[in-house]
């Protein structure tokens, strides 16, 4: 289900949009992000999950448009968010965090917490599902941060930064539920991390100063770089071409 | 699907705020006295002190919980609201309890259970001391969130009832707590202006909830609590610091003769015991000659009743000195605000005192008053005289009492003849 963007302006500050009159569409499938610090990353993701709302111009998913407030409840129950970063909730273990934010995403509270186990058996946190989010590391709090995103069965999921602070081991367990989700969901992972981009998405986006500076596949993008070589270097080729020395 | 319900309990805040609270409440009522439904509505009156701030403080840690887990940035399907409403049940349900918990406790003391009209105040109090803790915590995004709607509540609760001008303590309920004797009712503005400010401080945190940040969601809460607090002291403002009003006469119940005896619908229970008591005082004072007013009651609505203390706790004595009060004339005769010589103040309370010896045919001063020693003395000596000399001792002083340039006898003497 792609989410499309038509002229677009946004801002955290009157005067200073960080779009302005973006139109783009993230298609169904696999998407990743990729752009420098500032580049509009996160607001994006915001913007996508509606957790902000544009100054002017259409936002849709589907046949939903973000400015109903009716179709927007129904949107947010499509459309899953991972935060760039991930807080636990004081008082609660990680099951009920994970379950919490089912029941938030329009669950029942049984439904939310039936997924909770199955979202963290997932991310591999099952063995930790009755220890409190405050004594998690910040890897293993990412973790839940993702669990919670998966939890609700959304239709697309959006993650900010989703590899930060992921030790080696986990982030191939990350690399792997991608993979994994990629028949099912359509999902937009923003990251700095060129790393396996032709094994784990279809589409590329890349994004300076608020404005789309490439749209395609993942084959398109890393032809930016022509040549022979190993995926990771051709795609780093590929992105500072682009973005230029600030990336 | 226990043991999720056994974590639910016990990982809610407000369930171990319960186990603290509780005895609190208990220890704090465990003398509670109260003579009706009203005195028992104001002795749970004074644990809002307790009850309203931890309240407050469980919701700002709600608040603060919802902050730190930064709920709001999720996208979340509930709105703020149903959220704010998910997280505050479980510490309205601890207001609630901790309230029906000490009417309970007062009830079992005192058997008195206080009106749906106080339990309304208490509760909106509760509510609306909730709901801006919540608001404020979620303003103020630090320990100065949680700490600080504790202690404004207490102050809010605990000091308007001994401030001034009066009406300050009555927008918060906290005059109740002196309201009411039985001839009594609380004024109904004690009862709807902090009805108003609560249930008005409410919805306007209710708006701020719903809609956040929003400049009209602002100005709209900020005009419905400016309203709300308006229109309170607006109807407080002529309450004075005890928020009674004459309770309704078609209440009253009159039977009898000599005399007509009118009880409140509670007090019937004391009829027998009450007819029984005032016999006995008509006829001791009838020997000396002295008639007794014609109607008794447990309210003086005009010149003619004289009042009557029916209350659960009285005694013969009582009885007895609310009949001699009636037996003297209720002020000083008009010459004395004119004349300086009026002494009939000086024999007052040795009148009092041989009307209560007389009628209760006992020479112990009633213990529900401190006496002055000399009247007493005198008193009891009077008392012991011949009759004929106690008539004559009575009708000199009583002329005293009522006329201006009439000295009392302050001795068991007879009266010189006039």
């Amino acid at each position: 289900m792609p989410i499309t963007f038509d002229a677009c302006t946004f801002g955290y500050r009157r005067g200073r949009p960080v779009f302005d009159g973006l139109s783009v569409e993230l298609p169904h499938g696999s998407v990743v992000l990729l752009g420098p610090n500032g580049a509009g990353k996160s607001t994006l993701m915001s913007l996508a999950a509606t957790a902000s709302r544009p100054w002017s111009g259409r936002l849709r998913l589907g046949t939903l448009d973000a400015a109903d407030r009716g179709q927007r409840r129904a949107w947010r129950r499509r459309v899953s968010w991972l935060p760039q970063s991930t807080a636990p909730y004081p008082g609660l273990t990680v099951r009920e965090q994970v379950a919490h934010s089912g029941w938030l995403k329009g669950m029942s509270r049984s439904d939310a917490w039936e997924a909770s186990e199955r979202s963290l058996r997932r991310v591999g946190l099952a063995d930790l599902a009755e220890r409190s989010g405050s004594h998690l590391s910040g890897g293993q709090l990412r973790r839940v941060g993702i669990a919670q995103a998966l939890v609700h069965d959304a239709d697309v999921i959006l993650m900010d930064e989703p590899s930060a602070g992921l030790d080696p081991v986990q982030y191939g367990t990350l690399r792997e539920l991608l993979r994994t989700m990629a028949d099912d969901v359509t999902f937009v992972v923003s990251t700095h991390d060129s790393r396996d981009l032709a094994e784990t998405y279809s589409q590329v986006l890349v994004l300076t100063e608020g404005t789309v500076r490439f749209q395609g596949t993942v084959t398109e993008f890393l032809a930016l770089a022509p040549g022979e070589g190993e995926e990771l270097r051709r795609a780093e080729t590929a992105y500072r071409g682009l973005v230029g020395a600030e990336g | 699907m226990h043991r999720q319900w056994k974590r639910r309990c016990t990982a809610v805040p407000s369930v171990w705020a319960a186990v603290a609270l509780v005895p609190l409440l208990f220890w704090y009522v465990r003398d509670a006295w109260a003579a009706n439904a009203w005195e028992a509505g104001g002795a749970v009156t004074l644990t809002l002190a307790f009850i309203a701030p931890v309240c407050a403080g469980l919701a700002a840690w709600e608040a603060r919980r919802l902050t730190v887990a930064e709920v709001h940035r999720t996208a979340p399907v509930r709105s703020a609201l149903r959220i704010a409403c998910d997280r505050l049940t479980p510490v309205l349900a601890l207001g609630a309890g901790a309230l029906a918990v000490t009417t309970v406790f007062v009830f079992a003391r005192t058997g008195h259970l206080p009106g749906a009209g106080i339990a309304a105040v208490w509760c909106a109090v509760v509510v609306s001391h909730v709901l801006a803790a919540f608001v404020f915590a979620r303003a103020v995004p630090n320990t100065l969130g949680v700490a600080a709607p504790v202690l404004l509540s207490w102050v809010v609760i605990a000091y308007p009832p001994s401030m001034s001008p009066d009406w300050l303590r009555h927008l918060t309920g906290g005059g109740l707590h002196t309201c009411c004797a039985a001839d009594s009712v609380v004024a109904p503005q004690a009862l709807i202006g902090p009805l108003l400010l609560g249930a008005g401080t409410a919805v306007a945190a209710g708006i701020a909830v719903a809609a956040g940040r929003r400049l009209l969601a602002v100005a709209l809460a900020l005009a419905v609590a400016g309203a709300s607090l308006v229109g309170a002291v607006h109807l407080v403002r002529d309450v004075p610091a005890t928020p009674s009003a004459p309770r309704a006469v078609e209440e009253l119940h009159c039977a009898g003769t000599e005399p007509e005896l009118c009880l409140w619908p509670e007090e019937e229970s004391r009829r027998a015991w009450l007819r029984q008591s005032l016999s006995t005082a008509y006829d001791a004072l009838a020997e000396v000659g002295i008639s007794p007013p014609a109607r008794i009651g447990s309210m003086r609505w005009d010149e003619r009743t004289t009042p009557l203390y029916a209350g659960e706790d009285v005694t013969t004595g009582l009885v007895a000195q609310d009949v001699s009060a009636g037996v003297l004339p209720e002020r000083e005769p008009d010459c004395a605000a004119e004349s300086e010589d009026y002494y009939g103040g000086e024999v007052y309370a040795a009148l009092v005192l041989w009307l209560v010896f007389t009628a209760s045919g006992s020479d112990a001063p009633p213990e529900e008053a401190i006496w002055p020693s000399e009247d007493v003395e005198l008193a009891q000596q009077v008392v012991r005289r011949p009759p004929h000399e106690q008539r004559a001792w009575y009708q000199h002083n009583r002329r005293a009492l009522t006329t201006c340039g009439v000295e009392p006898l302050l001795t068991a003497d007879a009266p010189p003849r006039a």
